[in-house]
C-alpha cells in the first residue's frame, strides 16, 4: 500500500494511504480529543465517523476552515496542528455548546461516572458554560422492558443508529426533525415496545450519556430479599464470570466467579446457582433435538435457541425460518421452572415463594423473561400465583451497583463455591459467554454422544474468535457435520437470506449470537464494551474452561443427577413441559 | 472570434447624471457605439440585481451601470446603495455561470460628456473581445427561486433585499434560516445557531451585556470553522462580518432605533474584498 508522509504538530510521520488525520496523529504521539467517533462498534471493521460533535477538529494549512480528524483522510505533505490555541478555543466552544442543552443532573443519572461526556469535558479542562438557553423537555420512553430511552440526555452522536442499523441491521432508530428540535428517536416516533427493537442493547453500549440505559430493576430485588416469606435465589450467566470484575478495578477478563458467587451470599440471596448448570442442560437437550432432526429428516440446518435478541430478530424479520430454531429455551429460562419445581420439591419450598433472579450479559434477557409463554412453572403447578419462570433479570450493570450499594469489597472477597443441586458447570457450559461457544459445546457432546468415542482434541478453535461468520466441519461416525457460527444480526442476516434462498441445505447447525463477540460483549455488560475487551473477555472464558476439571456437558454430575430424579430423559414429556418452548412469527406489523 | 459580432449593451444611467452626461455627448459631437442601450432610471441606486440579471437572461451581452459621483447623489445616498449591491452582485454572478467582465460600474456626472463617451466605446469594444454570452435563458423565471439561492451564498444574502432592511434583521435572519434546514447532525450548527438567535433575539429588545456580544462573536467564528457543512460556516460568517463590518447596524438597534435610518453601509465592500 502506498505511503503518505504528513507533519503534525512539527513531527514527521509516514503512514499508509487512507489513514485519518486522528489515527496519524496517534502515530505521531498525539492525541486528539474525541467524542462521538467511535472505533469499531461492536465488531472492528464498523466504524462511527459520522463527525456530528466537531470535538476533534484540528487546523490544516491550506483549509479556510477546520477539518474533523476522525473523517478526514491524510495527504502528502499535509501539515496538520492538533492544538493550537484556536482549535483549543474551538473544541471547548462545541462543547459549552453541548451542555448548553443538557441538563446537567449528572449526581443522579445513571452513567455517573461512566459518562464520555462528563470524561471528554474533564479532559478538556472546561470550567464554564457561558452560551444559555432553552433546553429540550421530551418525555422519556420505559416502554421497553429493557430499554429505558431518555432523549433529553441525547447529544444526538448517533452511535446508537450505526449500532442499530449496520451492526444490527434492525433498524429502528432514526434522526428526525432540523436543527434544535432535531432528535433520534425509534421511527416515527411511536414507543420502543412498538418497534421491531430486539432489546439487544447494543445501543445502551456505544450511547456516550445517559440517553440510553438498561431498564434498572435493582430496587425489585432487594424487596424480595428483605422479605422473609421469599426465598431468592439467583443465577449467574456464563458471560457474568469474567465481566463484573472490570468494574471493580481487576483486569479485563479475570475469572470472578468465586468472587461473585461470595458478593451474592453477602447480598442476602438464599441460594446461588451458575446458570452454567442449565447452559449444560441446554446442551443436553439441544443436542438431542439436533441428532433426532438428523436422523428423523427434520428440518436443517438448525438454529441455536440461546439468545434472546436473536430470537426476536428471527421472529420479527425471517418469520417463515421459525421452523429451524431449535425448541429449547435459554439456560436462563431452564433454570426458572427448573428451580420452582425440582428445587423446590426437593427443598419442601411452596413454589409461589420462591423468587428467581437471574444476572445477565444481556438487556435482552429481561424481554425474554416477560414474554408470557415463560410460565411453565405455574402450569407444571397449575398454579397461577407463580407468575413468571424468572421474576427479575438484572444486567451485569446493575449487579455491580447492588454490589457497590452493598458496599462490598469485591476485590478481596474470598472465593466461594455455587450451591449444590444447580451449582455445577462445565466447560463447555463457560464457553456459552463467547461467540462460537455454544456451537463448540453442543459439538464436544454430539460427538462423544454420536460415536461413542471420546473426544481427544476438545477445542475447536474454527469456530472461536471476532470473525463475524465461521465455519467448521466435523465427521462423526462418517456423517460430516457442517456447522456454521455468526455474531452480530447483521452477519446473521447475511445467513438468514442464504438459508432463504437454499443455500445452505449442507449444513446442519447454525449457531447466532445477537452480540459481537458473544455474550461478554451483551448490551448490559460493563461500560465500555470495546473491541479489545471484547477479546480479552473471550480469552478470560476460555482460559476458565481450560481451568475446569469437567469440559464437556454430558460429564456433569448434577445433570445426571436431573435426568435420574426428575426428567428421566432428554426431550422427554416434563423436558417438553418445562425446557422446551414455541415462538410467534411478529414481522411488520 | 465570430466575424462581425455586434454586442448588445444595456446601459442602466441615472437620471440626473449619467444620462444628462449620454445627452451632453450627444450634443457635443461625441460619437459612441450603437451597440448601447440606455435606460433611464432615477438613480442608480434604482438598478436592482434583478434588471441585470434579467437584461443577461434577456440576451444582452455586457450591462453598464452609471451613476453619480460618490458624494454627489441627488439622492444622497443612492449611489453608495449602488456600489453595494454591484459588488455583492458580482459574486453572484459568477455563481450562476456569468464572468464579471461583463458588467461594469462607473460614476459619470452631467459635465462628463466625453468621459461617457470613451467609457461605451471601451466596454463596447471589451465585450465584443469577449464574444457573445452564451446563456441559456430558463422561460419562467422564479425569482423567489433566485432569492433563496442567493441567500446561501454567504454574505450575498442581503443582495435581494430591499436597503432599508437592517443587518440585525438579516443575521436573524440567517441563523433561522441555518436551524430550519441544519440536518441536526453537527454540534456547532444545531445547538450553535439556536444559541446566536437567543441573542440576536437581546439585541432587538436592547437587553444585551457586552458579554453576551462577544460570546455572540466567539460563537459566530466557532461556526463559521468548525460547523461540519456550509450550512452552519454560513450562519457563522455572517453574524461574524455583520459584527466585524456592520457594527453600526447592530449598535443601532441595541440603542432603540432601527436600521432605517442608517445611510449605506460602506463595511460591506469589505466583505466582498
Amino acid at each position: 500500500m502506498a505511503e503518505v508522509t504528513l507533519t503534525i504538530n512539527g513531527q514527521k510521520v509516514t503512514v499508509p494511504e487512507g489513514t485519518t488525520i486522528l489515527k496519524a496523529a496517534e502515530k505521531a504521539g498525539f492525541k486528539i480529543p474525541t467524542l462521538c467517533y467511535l472505533d469499531g462498534v461492536g465488531l472492528p471493521h464498523i466504524k462511527h465517523d459520522v463527525g456530528a460533535c466537531r470535538v476533534c477538529v484540528v487546523e490544516v494549512d491550506g483549509e479556510r476552515d477546520f477539518v474533523s480528524s476522525c473523517n478526514t483522510t491524510v495527504k502528502e505533505g499535509m501539515v496538520v496542528r492538533t492544538s493550537t490555541p484556536k482549535v483549543i478555543a474551538a473544541r471547548k466552544l462545541n462543547l459549552e455548546m453541548l451542555l448548553s442543552e443538557h441538563h446537567l443532573d449528572c449526581p443522579t443519572c445513571p452513567k455517573n461516572g461512566i459518562c464520555e461526556l462528563q470524561s471528554i469535558c474533564e479532559e478538556l479542562n472546561i470550567r464554564q458554560i457561558r452560551p444559555q438557553g432553552a433546553k429540550k423537555d421530551l418525555p422519556m420512553d420505559d416502554s421497553s422492558p429493557s430499554i429505558v430511552r431518555n432523549p433529553n440526555k441525547c447529544i444526538i452522536c448517533q452511535r446508537c443508529i450505526t449500532a442499530c442499523k449496520v451492526l444490527q441491521s434492525v433498524d429502528v432508530l432514526e434522526l428526525y426533525g432540523n436543527g434544535y428540535e432535531a432528535v433520534v428517536r425509534p421511527k416515527g416516533g411511536v414507543p420502543l415496545i412498538e418497534t421491531q427493537c430486539v432489546a439487544c442493547g447494543q445501543c445502551a453500549l456505544v450511547c456516550p450519556t445517559a440517553a440510553i440505559v438498561e431498564k434498572d430493576d435493582t430496587w425489585k430485588v432487594w424487596q424480595a430479599i428483605a422479605d422473609p416469606n421469599k426465598h431468592v435465589v439467583v443465577q449467574t450467566a456464563p458471560a457474568t464470570h469474567v465481566t463484573i470484575g472490570e468494574a471493580f478495578g481487576l483486569p479485563v477478563g479475570t475469572d470472578i466467579t468465586g468472587k461473585m458467587v461470595a458478593a451474592l451470599k453477602r447480598l442476602g440471596f438464599d441460594a446461588v446457582f451458575d446458570t452454567n448448570w442449565s447452559a449444560d442442560l441446554t446442551i443436553i437437550e439441544e443436542g438431542n433435538e439436533l441428532i433426532h432432526r438428523i436422523k428423523n429428516g427434520g428440518v436443517l440446518p438448525q438454529f441455536t435457541s440461546c439468545s434472546p435478541g436473536w430470537i426476536k430478530f428471527i421472529e420479527e424479520f425471517y418469520p417463515d425460518l421459525i421452523p429451524h430454531v431449535s425448541s429449547a429455551k435459554s439456560p436462563q429460562q431452564m433454570l426458572g421452572p427448573i428451580a420452582k419445581t425440582y428445587y423446590a420439591q426437593k427443598k419442601g419450598i411452596n413454589p409461589e415463594n420462591i423468587f428467581v433472579v437471574s444476572v445477565m450479559p444481556c438487556t435482552a434477557k429481561k424481554y425474554e423473561a416477560a414474554r408470557p409463554e415463560m410460565n411453565a412453572a405455574s402450569k407444571f403447578w397449575n398454579n397461577p400465583k407463580i407468575e413468571r419462570d424468572v421474576d427479575v433479570v438484572l444486567t451485569s450493570r446493575e449487579l455491580i451497583r447492588m454490589i457497590r450499594e452493598a458496599g462490598i469489597d469485591f476485590a478481596n472477597l474470598p472465593d466461594e463455591t455455587y450451591d449444590p443441586i444447580m451449582g455445577e458447570g462445565t466447560g463447555a457450559a463457560q464457553i456459552f459467554g463467547a461467540t462460537g461457544g455454544v456451537m463448540e459445546a453442543a459439538l464436544r457432546t454430539a460427538y462423544e454422544v454420536v460415536t461413542g468415542k471420546t473426544l481427544e482434541k476438545l477445542d475447536f478453535e474454527a469456530v472461536r474468535g471476532m470473525k463475524d461468520i465461521k465455519e467448521a466441519s466435523v465427521n462423526m461416525n462418517g456423517l460430516t457435520v457442517k456447522v456454521l457460527v455468526a455474531h452480530s444480526l447483521g452477519a446473521a442476516r447475511q445467513l438468514m437470506d442464504k438459508v432463504r434462498a437454499g443455500e445452505l441445505k449442507d449444513y446442519h447447525f447454525i449457531e447466532v449470537m445477537t452480540c459481537p463477540g458473544g455474550c461478554i460483549g451483551g448490551g448490559g455488560q460493563p461500560i465500555p464494551s470495546t473491541v479489545e475487551k471484547r477479546e480479552m473477555r473471550i480469552k478470560g472464558i476460555y482460559e476458565r474452561d481450560k481451568k475446569l476439571s469437567l469440559r464437556k456437558s454430558h460429564e456433569n454430575p448434577e445433570i445426571h443427577a436431573i435426568y435420574k430424579e426428575f426428567l428421566k430423559e432428554p426431550l422427554g414429556h416434563l423436558s417438553h413441559q418445562l425446557l422446551h418452548t414455541h415462538y410467534t412469527p411478529r414481522g411488520k406489523k | 472570434m465570430e466575424k462581425g459580432f455586434e454586442p448588445k449593451v444595456i446601459a442602466f444611467l441615472c437620471n440626473w447624471c449619467s444620462y444628462a452626461g449620454a445627452d451632453l455627448a450627444g450634443s457635443l459631437r461625441y460619437s459612441y457605439p450603437p451597440n448601447l442601450y440606455p435606460i433611464r432610471v432615477p438613480c442608480s441606486g434604482r438598478v436592482e440585481p434583478e434588471f441585470i440579471i434579467k437584461a443577461f437572461l434577456s440576451g444582452a451581452d455586457g450591462v453598464l451601470v452609471s451613476g453619480c459621483h460618490p458624494g454627489d447623489c441627488h439622492y444622497k445616498t443612492g449611489n453608495y446603495y449602488a456600489n453595494r449591491r454591484f459588488n455583492l452582485l458580482t459574486r453572484f454572478l459568477e455563481v450562476i455561470g456569468i464572468p464579471k467582465e461583463r458588467v461594469r460600474l462607473e460614476w459619470i456626472s452631467g459635465s462628463e460628456g466625453l468621459k461617457f463617451s470613451q467609457v461605451a466605446k471601451d466596454f463596447v469594444a471589451h465585450i465584443k473581445k469577449l464574444g457573445p454570452l452564451s446563456i441559456k435563458t430558463p422561460i419562467d423565471i422564479d425569482w423567489n427561486i433566485i432569492a433563496r439561492t442567493v441567500a446561501t451564498v454567504g454574505s450575498a444574502g442581503k443582495l435581494l433585499w430591499d436597503e432599508d432592511k437592517c443587518m440585525a434583521e438579516m443575521i436573524d435572519f440567517f441563523l433561522g434560516y441555518a436551524q430550519q434546514n441544519s440536518c441536526a447532525e453537527c454540534v456547532p450548527c444545531r445547538i450553535g445557531t439556536k444559541r446566536m438567535q437567543e441573542i440576536v433575539a437581546k439585541i432587538f429588545d436592547g437587553s444585551i451585556s457586552d458579554g453576551e456580544l462577544s460570546l455572540l462573536y466567539d460563537l459566530a467564528i466557532d461556526l463559521g470553522a468548525s460547523s461540519k457543512c456550509d450550512l452552519g460556516k454560513m450562519a457563522g460568517k455572517a453574524v461574524r462580518f455583520a459584527l466585524e463590518y456592520c457594527r453600526a447596524d447592530l449598535d443601532a438597534h441595541i440603542n432603540g432605533s432601527c436600521a432605517h435610518t442608517i445611510p449605506a453601509n460602506p463595511g460591506w465592500q469589505n466583505i466582498i474584498a
